[in-house]
């Protein structure tokens, strides 16, 4: 019996050694609570979300390629995507779809951590981040419910429990976008004193602008035009347009951060976009482009019959580059007669690598999604709608003598009076113009509905059809949103097959 | 953690004393002369009598009157030795037959053969064989029933994926527990972390069990059902992997040298279309388009058009994978050297390793080194020490582009342009050839590690043993990627560096009070408690920088690059494990046997209420062949049956899983600075909790004439519940995937195997060996998704369900491919149904549209399965199962007078794989893709308008999954012949044998697969793609040469 009590000692001392184990988890991770307790460590949590816009995913390529193939005015260097997203049928599972979507809900869930962390209170600091987490919210979802139209709401940070959310009705999308452009309106700081190169409190104007432009959509009584108009009104004469349009695109130095800029997205060599590639033929610079986006020829051609020597024309568009390797001029729409698929197409300057020697894309270019010259000509097409036509033609002048004075040239002249319709219809070309490729096109060909689109658009391209090459755009209205992307349908048990877009 | 305390106890259990009694002790040797436990030793016609111990050591105390001692052990021919003056004697049995008595190896301990009443399989192969092994996990492949192994040989340091009895969890690393001399060895399915956020870029898995040499092992033991795996609790769910290095054996000491040599070749290459063809394909493919035509054939010269022009001589014309693939070789040469004393023993050795791959420039090198070395400290105490070190290093290809396309080596080697022009080098063809990969990319690996144990046994009493072990095993190890300039990816960004690390150490300690007593020598109790404390910590860093001024240095300078990609990132992670566990076993008058074991683990995994589980067995077994009415039969020599119960877990998933982790992103300020930003990079759950899988079986063993012809049979059932899944989220949550424990998997079977000893004679021996295995998995439980409409063989059903992880980034197969339903059997492929090609265009617009785009002819048939007049993703259903209906091994082993002859055949039937590949593969896309020969030739045109094929150009139709990818990946292998001759040399010269082999691997494979190799190990570790061939590498053939000399 003694040997028995021992070894029970035995048992026991060995299982008391072991009582003292701590097994709780101390995660060598940051957590919320020493992230939001202080100003640095909630703006760290913001600079998480404005990190998301620059992925590929975002404003860094994808963006980009989904709205420029779709926009009516692009097409692709690649060829899958050429007869596929860029012919206007893009696939519910086409990687751009899924990307997009993707990465702009990982932006609103980024931005839903930092509202869910963060009380309004008499801290300026911290009004501010959160206002610009609301701005960015909005944003987001006012891209998304355009282009994907019924889709789910998220205003939280997920959770195992809410991994499952059902569509909402567009109207309820809107309201979300209103209600946090409005708090992100009373939150932001003011342009005087925001940090440069964040969105100052005047952006939301701009946003709920557009948004009330976009529920206006082709009623020209629509009560929106008054609500878009009080929005815009407020931001006219708070920014300035730079003087010659070619410091938009020539160098960084002008064109970031500049008196005109309204929302600009903040890249560096460090954290680039892809841009660059995304716009420049594989031989026009030493690190090789990609040559994804090509503009169509029509656009440059409508362009040039509008405006002849326009100087925007030449900052758009490149119609001639010098091949990188061998020194010679390769040109393209409408310097050469167009014999195939890889020689018919203008690229656009806007984007294009301007440093030939440049081993890699990696600049410092941001990418301007909001500027002024948009504002004056939304200000125009409002104040058109809302029987201001004498007062709008002013404001599409300003724009349109920038242009002038860029080169020095008559052209683009002023417009003299037009008529309420004229004008409508002459404006919505000027968007064109002054802006194609700098993330609107898309938007804008579309807010006034499907005849418009195809009026407008998918006929004035397919008029164009004269090589085998050529895309024939279907006429067909599902075009107006983007499928569901099928990464969502296929795990959100919420979204099943049956609540694809109509068409797809 | 405290110190754990060393038990200090000094115990007398009352000893019966003899009158007038010497001691005797000796040692009991095997046929191999290794120690035989548990052997009988009885004093000629008295009723004393003892047993050897674990290492074969008896003591006995003999009166004046017994003279005569009779060793005997079941199996081996009884020995009689008359006892003379000396005190100690060393006996060596000889095998009466293969038998089945022997001790064998458990969780925490040891037991008889004869008194198991679990699942356990033993595998054992000679020197030569395990030589041929470069990884312990691929030894046993083919080898035992209820195991499926899939390895693939075509490039050094190729993960392994082992499978007991089917899929267990849905989560990804269904790979065993390996306990290697009682240190628990998690690292199977463990690596470096990624080190870019690329998400072209996944990382290619490798093996993580490195760092054993096959020839070290003494035996390994695979524990199969809860009876057996229970006492591992919340780890032992996929089934345990016991293994056993060697030990000195008595007698003086023997020195074995070997060394190998090994040839090997692609085992099989995929027919693309020849380069004259080719230029054909690509002329037709731009007069289609409106383009001028690219080529100008000239009977079989191609020159390069250049506006209809030709400006150079004709074009090189390449075989990409004849051009690129070589001969790889490997040497192995080693040394060992074993022996032992009265009271301790050592085993050494020394193995070195060179491989070269079949791809140029890859390599590896390694080497192990061992010590074991056991100690006798006295009578009653024991000292086991074990340390084994490794070192590795070696250059992969690339092979872990899930964009395809020209990002990836693969896709490359079989769809590259086979017309080249320029030179054949990496200066002059462009980027993106495969000569790219071989000059611009590296993928450099190197590890370092450390076994070693510690094994304190202190004989309390004669019953009681009291063992204290401390294990650690540090694993060091390094990835790098080299992208140059000369990749697409390396050229984007003007070379692109990434490295990974990995240091971790974990650590076992082990607290065991070991119990045993037998009765009147037919019933014994053993039993086992302890308390256990194992735990890891690991250090994991990342950092990948691009921009290189200067890239001479590749992986030796990532200082030297100017941008900064993903900022240096280091983890510490640690779990920790800390259990009790015990368990009794009763053998009652050597016929019946009952078994009950119990674990209780808290895990650190998870948060504090979910932190306890408790895994409990129970197990009976039947010794029916002890029964009167069969001890006397002639054939039946044993017979037992088996049945058990228990519940076993599995937690195998990441630390902090239970908390929203925050990590570093970079944003930019208006200066162009980079400043930092943070989010929470998953979803925190609290609830997580260790799934359970409570596993029910039934076996029998039997041998008959003498252990001549042996057979098991198991049957069981398996169901886990509290599923681990990395369930896809919806990507709108913006996370792509969440763990939680989730619904319930079934997986019934039978496990068959059989051993035959035909002819046994001297100088001729004939066996043959065989197993089978059957499992169904079947997908129990979902109930935690809400029911969906969905179709299974295109028949509408609703039922829940989840689909697996995308297959690639790029285009052609950004899509699930494997689909996992409520009440059907795990990973089911997942797509659309066809039907040939639309011939004419009468047919194409009666069609469905396909995602609302109308069709055109000679595109792909979609089934319109809901017909609704559009093919989209609700028309998807079932498409193929990547469940094999059986595996199966078999071996057959001759020896005749001093030649020997083993042959190892595998096999899986009934098994489908998607091969992702055709879609590229079978696509006559009309870009500079090379194709399959049919897929040109057999392409719809106006004239073959019965075409098999999608038309020229005809590239939307053809970027989903589909049963056209579908094809039966049944297979029969001839995985190994070895032929040996050994020479015996005379009894006391210097040399005592020398043995010469020769050995072929993967030497045919039989399969109707198209792809490289229907082994498939491209997505081993990730639970949601299933028999899904994406970018597979090819297998190798190999030949072998080796010698081994015992002097």
């Amino acid at each position: 019996m003694k040997n028995i009590s021992k070894i029970l000692i035995a048992i026991i001392i060995s299982v008391t050694a072991f009582l003292g184990c701590q097994l709780e988890e101390t995660p060598p991770f940051l957590a919320p609570e020493n992230v939001f307790t202080t100003e640095e460590g909630a703006n760290t949590a913001l600079n998480g979300a404005y990190s998301t816009f620059t992925d590929h995913f975002l404003y860094g390529a994808d963006f980009h390629h989904i709205t420029n193939f779709t926009s009516g005015f692009f097409t692709s260097g690649i060829t899958a995507d050429r007869s596929n997203i860029a012919a206007m049928n893009p696939q519910a599972s086409k990687k751009y779809v899924n990307n997009f979507w993707k990465q702009s809900y990982k932006a609103i869930s980024r931005a839903n951590d930092v509202i869910g962390n963060i009380e309004v209170s008499e801290n300026d600091g911290m009004n501010n981040i959160l206002g610009q987490a609301y701005f960015l919210r909005a944003h987001l979802y006012f891209n998304l419910v355009r282009m994907y139209g019924e889709i789910p709401i998220r205003t939280k940070l997920v959770t195992t429990e809410t991994i499952h959310v059902a569509k909402s009705p567009i109207s309820d999308v809107y309201d979300l976008i209103i209600a946090d452009a409005i708090k992100a309106k009373s939150l932001l700081a003011t342009k005087d004193v925001q940090t440069v190169g964040r969105p100052s409190d005047l952006a939301a104007n701009m946003i709920l602008a557009k948004v009330y432009m976009t529920l206006a959509g082709n009623d020209n009584a629509s009560d929106y035009w008054q609500k878009a108009y009080d929005e815009a009104i407020v931001m006219h004469g708070q920014y300035s347009l730079v003087d010659s349009y070619a410091e938009l695109w020539d160098t960084e130095s002008t064109a970031n951060n500049n008196s005109e800029s309204i929302f600009e997205i903040q890249f560096s060599e460090e954290a680039p976009s892809k841009l660059g590639r995304l716009f420049t033929p594989s031989t026009a610079f030493a690190g090789k482009g990609w040559q994804r986006i090509k503009a169509n020829p029509e656009t440059i051609d409508m362009h040039m019959t509008k405006y002849p020597g326009d100087p925007r024309i030449n900052l758009t568009y490149v119609t001639k580059y010098v091949h990188y390797d061998k020194g010679t001029d390769v040109k393209t729409h409408p310097e050469v007669s167009r014999t195939n698929f890889g020689k018919g197409f203008p690229f656009l300057y806007k984007f294009f690598m301007k440093d030939r020697e440049a081993l890699i894309d990696a600049t410092n270019f941001n990418y301007v999604h909001f500027r002024y010259a948009d504002l004056l000509l939304m200000l125009a097409e409002i104040e058109n709608e809302l029987g201001q036509t004498a007062t709008a033609t002013t404001r599409v002048n300003e724009v349109l003598s920038r242009a002038r004075n860029t080169g020095g040239t008559v052209e683009p002249a002023d417009w003299t009076v037009l008529s309420q319709d004229d004008f409508r219809t002459a404006v919505m070309r000027e968007y064109q113009y002054e802006l194609i490729g700098e993330g609107q096109d898309w938007f804008n060909n579309r807010r006034r509905g499907y005849d418009y689109f195809k009026t407008n658009i998918i006929e004035v391209h397919n008029a164009r059809n004269e090589k085998n090459f050529d895309i024939v755009y279907p006429d067909n209205d599902r075009i107006m949103l983007m499928p569901i992307p099928s990464d969502e349908i296929n795990s959100n048990q919420l979204i099943g097959p049956s609540d694809q877009n109509p068409g797809y | 953690m405290k110190k754990i305390k060393i038990l200090y106890l000094l115990l007398i259990f009352p000893m019966f004393l003899f009158a007038q009694s010497r001691k005797i002790t000796g040692t009991v040797l095997d046929e191999n002369k290794g120690p035989l436990p548990g052997a009988s030793i009885i004093l000629k016609n008295t009723n004393t009598g003892v047993t050897s111990d674990f290492d074969g050591n008896f003591s006995i105390d003999v009166t004046d009157t017994g003279n005569t001692l009779v060793i005997s052990y079941m199996g081996y021919k009884s020995k009689t030795i008359a006892l003379t003056s000396a005190i100690n004697y060393v006996v060596q049995l000889d095998i009466e037959a293969n038998s089945l008595e022997e001790v064998v190896i458990i969780g925490y301990g040891t037991a008889q053969r004869k008194d198991l009443t679990g699942s356990f399989t033993k595998v054992k192969e000679n020197a030569e064989v395990a030589g041929q092994y470069s990884s312990v996990s691929s030894l046993i492949q083919g080898r035992t029933s209820g195991v499926h192994v899939t390895s693939n040989t075509g490039s050094p340091g190729a993960p392994v994926s082992v499978r007991i009895r089917g899929t267990n969890s849905l989560r990804g690393n269904n790979e065993p527990l390996y306990v290697i001399d009682g240190v628990i060895i998690n690292s199977a399915g463990e690596d470096v972390l990624n080190a870019t956020n690329d998400s072209n870029e996944r990382q290619q898995t490798q093996n993580g069990l490195t760092g054993l040499n096959p020839r070290d092992i003494a035996s390994m033991q695979i524990l199969k059902d809860a009876a057996a795996t229970a006492i591992y609790g919340s780890r032992g769910a996929n089934g345990v992997v016991l293994i056993t290095t060697k030990r000195g054996k008595q007698g003086k000491a023997q020195f074995n040298a070997y060394a190998s040599s090994t040839v090997s070749k692609v085992s099989n290459t995929i027919d693309v279309l020849d380069p004259v063809t080719y230029a054909q394909y690509r002329n037709h493919a731009a007069l289609l388009e409106g383009n001028n035509i690219p080529y100008k054939v000239d009977g079989n010269n191609v020159y390069l058009l250049n506006n209809g022009v030709v400006e150079s001589g004709p074009l090189k014309q390449v075989n990409w994978q004849d051009e690129i693939f070589q001969l790889g070789y490997a040497s192995n040469a080693g040394l060992n050297a074993s022996g032992a004393s009265e009271t301790s023993n050592y085993y050494i050795s020394g193995d070195i390793n060179e491989m070269k791959g079949v791809v140029p420039n890859t390599f590896l090198n390694s080497s192990n080194f061992r010590i074991n070395y056991t100690s006798h400290l006295s009578d009653k105490m024991k000292l086991d020490s074990r340390v084994s070190f490794y070192l590795g290093r070696g250059n992969m290809s690339q092979g872990a582009s899930s964009a395809g396309g020209q990002r990836s080596f693969m896709r490359q080697l079989i769809s590259y342009n086979p017309l080249v022009d320029g030179e054949l080098d990496s200066d002059d063809v462009e980027v993106t050839s495969p000569y790219a990969f071989l000059s611009g990319y590296e993928e450099k690996i190197n590890e370092k590690r450390v076994n070693a144990s510690i094994d304190f046994t202190y004989k309390l009493t004669d019953d009681f043993k009291y063992q204290l072990r401390a294990g650690t095993n540090y694993r060091d190890k390094s990835r790098s990627r080299w992208y140059g300039t000369e990749t697409f990816k390396g050229g984007l960004v003007n070379g692109n560096l990434s490295l990974s690390t990995l240091r971790k150490i974990t650590y076992t300690i082990d607290n065991l009070l070991m119990y045993s007593k037998k009765f009147d020598n037919k019933s014994r109790i053993n039993a086992v408690a302890g308390v256990t404390y194992d735990g890891s910590d690991a250090i994991l860093t990342t950092y990948n920088v691009a921009d290189f001024p200067v890239k001479t240095l590749k992986e030796k300078g990532p200082q030297y690059g100017n941008l900064i990609l993903d900022p240096f990132s280091s983890e510490n992670v640690k779990d920790q494990i800390f259990s009790y566990l015990g368990r009794v076993s009763y053998t009652h008058n050597n016929k019946y046997i009952i078994n009950g074991s119990f674990r209780v683990d808290n895990s650190s995994k998870f948060s504090e209420d979910n932190q306890t589980g408790y895994f409990p067995s129970a197990s009976l077994a039947w010794i029916v062949s002890r029964e009167k009415f069969l001890r006397k039969s002639d054939i039946v020599n044993n017979f037992k049956l088996r049945a058990s119960w228990g519940q076993v877990g599995n937690q195998g998933i990441n630390p902090y899983q239970t908390f929203s982790n925050y990590g570093p992103l970079l944003y930019s300020d208006a200066n162009n600075s980079t400043i930092l930003g943070v989010a929470a990079l998953n979803i925190a759950n609290k609830d997580l909790t260790w799934e359970t899988t409570t596993q029910l079986n039934v076996g029998a063993d039997v041998a008959l004439f003498d252990d001549r012809l042996s057979f098991n049979v198991d049957a069981y059932q398996k169901k886990t519940t509290d599923l681990l899944i990395s369930l896809p989220t919806p990507i709108s949550t913006g996370y792509s995937n969440v763990l939680v424990n989730q619904g319930g998997v079934e997986n019934k079977g039978l496990d068959v195997s059989f051993d035959a000893y035909i002819v046994d004679t001297e100088d001729f021996k004939f066996s043959l060996g065989g197993n089978i295995s059957f499992n169904k998995s079947k997908i129990t439980d979902l109930s935690a998704l809400p029911q969906a409409d969905l179709y299974i063989d295109g028949a509408p059903v609703k039922a829940s369900y989840y689909l697996g992880n995308n297959i690639s980034s790029g285009n052609n197969f950004k899509s699930p491919a494997n689909v996992f339903i409520e009440g059907q059997e795990i990973g089911l492929h997942w797509g659309y149904q066809t039907n040939g090609v639309y011939a004419t265009a009468e047919d194409a617009a009666a069609g469905p549209t396909n995602q609302g785009a109308a069709n055109k002819v000679g595109e792909v048939v979609f089934v319109d399965l809901n017909g609704d007049g559009n093919v989209n993703d609700a028309d998807k259903t079932n498409i193929g199962n990547p469940n094999a209906d059986f595996t199966y091994g078999f071996n057959a082993n001759l020896q005749y007078k001093n030649f020997d002859l083993s042959l190892l055949f595998t096999g899986s039937e009934g098994n489908d794989i998607l091969n992702g590949n055709l879609l590229v593969e079978n696509n006559a896309a009309g870009n500079n893709n090379n194709i399959r020969p049919d897929a040109y030739l057999d392409a719809w045109t106006p004239e073959n308008t019965n075409a098999n094929y999608s038309a020229i150009g005809a590239q939307s139709a053809s970027i989903v999954p589909s049963d056209r990818l579908i094809e039966d990946g049944s297979y029969l292998k001839l995985s190994n012949v070895t032929l040996g001759y050994t020479l015996d040399l005379k009894e006391g010269s210097f040399i005592n044998s020398i043995k010469l082999y020769g050995a072929a691997n993967n030497v045919f494979t039989i399969t109707d697969y198209s792809g490289y190799d229907p082994e498939l190990t491209s997505f081993l570790y990730d639970g949601t793609v299933v028999g899904v061939d994406w970018l597979g590498t090819p297998n190798t053939r190999s030949f072998v040469f080796g010698i081994n000399v015992k002097f």
